[in-house]
C-alpha cells in the first residue's frame, strides 16, 4: 500500500513538474493572471472506496463507505470543500465478530497550484486540508480466547458509540473530462486525533477514516463529479 | 499535460490504488506465560541457578493430567488458566525420583484487546502461591504481572 503511494506521489510530482514547463514557456510573456469569469459548485461521488471494498470484503470481513463530496470556488483558487458519507463494517473472524455503522463528515479547504489558461479553465491540481468527524455505533462484541491447555473462554464486549476526530493533508487533481463533468483523485494523509478514545476494541474499519488502530492513514480516493456555473 | 495523458493518468493511478490488503496478520505475542527459575543457596549464601536434572511439570486439569518434562533446566514457562483465578500444577525435580510438590497459583485474570487482527488475551496479576515442601525449600513471588511481554523479572523463583 505504502508503495502504491509514493507511486501516487511520484506522479503527482511528475504532473506539477510539465505544468511548470508549460508555465515556464508562458510566464516568458508578461501577462496578468486569468480570473474565472463563472461561479462554480462541484458535486462529486467517491466511486473507488465502494469497489475496493467490494474487492476487499470476504466471508470475514466486510466493509462499506459511500461518499459524496462538494467544492465551491471561493477565490480564483481557493475552494471550500464539505464531504461526507457513511458506511460500516461486518468482523466475522472465527475469534471475534461484531459489526460497526458510521457517518462522517470533512470541511476545508483546497488551493490549487494550477494558473488558469483560459477563465473558464476548473482544472485543478490542488493540496488541502481537512478536518474530520465520524460519529460511529459499534454492536455487542463476542470473541473467544484459544487456549488448547486449559480451554478456550468465550465472552460479550458491551455495545459501545464513539466519535473519531482526525486531520488531514490532502492532494489531488481534477480533470474536466467533458463540459461540467470532473474526474480526478485525492491522495490523503490522515492524523487520528483522540486515538486513544480507540483502546477498548477499535472498530477494524470507520468509512472516512480506516483502521482506527492506526493513528496515521494513507488512502486513495478516486471522485466523479459534476460543476453546476452561473 | 494533454488530455489523453490524463486519461492514462488517471486510469493508471485507479488500477494502482485498487490493490487492497484487508485483514492484517496478527503480530502480536498472544500466549502469556508463568516464568519460573529454580534457585538454590550455595553454602557462601549466594543465590546460584539450580538446574534440575530431569524435572516434570504436571498441570492438573479437572478432567485429566498434563505432564512436561524438561531435561536439565532451570527456567521453566507454564500456562495459567483463564478460565478459573487457580491453578495447580506438580513438580517432581527429578522424574528418576518418586518424590514431588503440588504448586497451586492464584492469580486475578484480566481480559486484554490485542489488536483485531490478533483479537483478544488474558493478562494475571499473581496474588498468592501456595506449596507443599517436600523438595522445595520456598517460592517466592517475583512479578506479580503476567502478560504477552517476555522480556519483564521471571514471576516466581522456587528455591531447592
Amino acid at each position: 500500500m505504502y508503495r502504491s503511494i509514493f507511486k501516487l506521489l511520484f506522479f503527482v510530482l511528475l504532473s506539477v513538474t510539465c505544468r511548470a514547463q508549460d508555465d515556464s514557456t508562458a510566464a516568458e510573456k508578461p501577462e496578468s493572471k486569468i480570473l474565472a469569469t463563472q461561479r462554480q459548485l462541484r458535486l462529486g461521488v467517491n466511486t473507488s472506496t465502494p469497489v475496493i471494498n467490494a474487492l476487499a470484503s470476504d466471508s470475514l470481513s466486510k466493509r462499506s463507505a459511500y461518499e459524496v463530496t462538494l467544492d465551491y470556488a471561493f477565490k480564483n483558487d481557493v475552494y471550500l470543500v464539505l464531504e461526507g458519507g457513511f458506511g460500516g463494517s461486518t468482523i466475522h473472524y472465527t475469534d471475534l465478530k461484531y459489526n460497526t455503522n458510521n457517518s462522517y463528515a470533512r470541511i476545508g479547504i483546497d488551493k490549487s497550484m494550477l494558473q488558469r489558461l483560459f477563465p473558464n479553465d476548473w482544472d485543478m491540481l490542488f493540496v488541502g486540508v481537512r478536518y474530520g468527524i465520524g460519529l460511529i455505533n459499534r454492536s455487542e462484541a463476542t470473541f473467544s480466547t484459544n487456549d488448547n491447555f486449559w480451554g478456550a473462554t468465550t465472552g460479550t464486549i458491551p455495545a459501545k458509540s464513539m466519535t473519531a476526530h482526525w486531520a488531514e493533508l490532502n492532494a489531488g487533481m481534477r480533470v474536466e473530462l467533458l463540459k461540467h463533468l470532473f474526474a480526478g483523485y485525492n491522495i490523503r494523509a490522515k492524523f487520528l486525533a483522540n486515538d486513544k478514545a480507540f483502546r477498548e476494541l477499535p472498530p477494524a474499519y470507520v468509512a472516512g477514516y480506516g483502521k482506527v488502530e492506526k493513528s496515521t492513514v494513507f488512502d486513495f480516493n478516486f471522485y466523479l463529479c459534476y460543476a453546476l456555473r452561473w | 499535460m494533454t488530455k489523453k495523458t490524463n486519461y492514462i493518468l488517471l486510469f493508471t493511478l485507479f488500477i494502482m490504488a485498487s490493490c487492497s490488503v484487508d485483514r492484517d496478520p496478527c503480530l502480536l505475542p498472544k500466549t502469556t506465560s508463568l516464568r519460573v527459575g529454580a534457585y538454590q543457596i550455595d553454602t557462601s549464601g549466594n543465590k546460584i541457578d539450580s538446574v534440575l536434572a530431569k524435572p516434570i511439570w504436571i498441570a492438573l486439569r479437572p478432567d485429566s493430567l498434563i505432564g512436561s518434562i524438561y531435561y536439565s533446566s532451570s527456567k521453566f514457562s507454564l500456562l495459567l488458566s483463564s478460565i478459573h483465578d487457580s491453578c495447580r500444577y506438580i513438580l517432581q525435580p527429578d522424574s528418576a525420583t518418586a518424590s514431588f510438590d503440588t504448586l497451586t497459583f492464584f492469580y486475578d485474570r484480566q481480559l486484554q484487546f490485542l489488536s483485531n487482527a490478533c483479537g483478544y488475551t488474558y493478562y494475571f496479576n499473581l496474588t498468592n502461591i501456595r506449596s507443599t515442601y517436600n523438595n522445595i525449600d520456598s517460592v517466592k513471588l517475583t512479578n506479580p504481572e503476567v502478560n504477552t511481554n517476555a522480556n519483564t523479572t521471571e514471576h516466581v523463583q522456587i528455591y531447592f
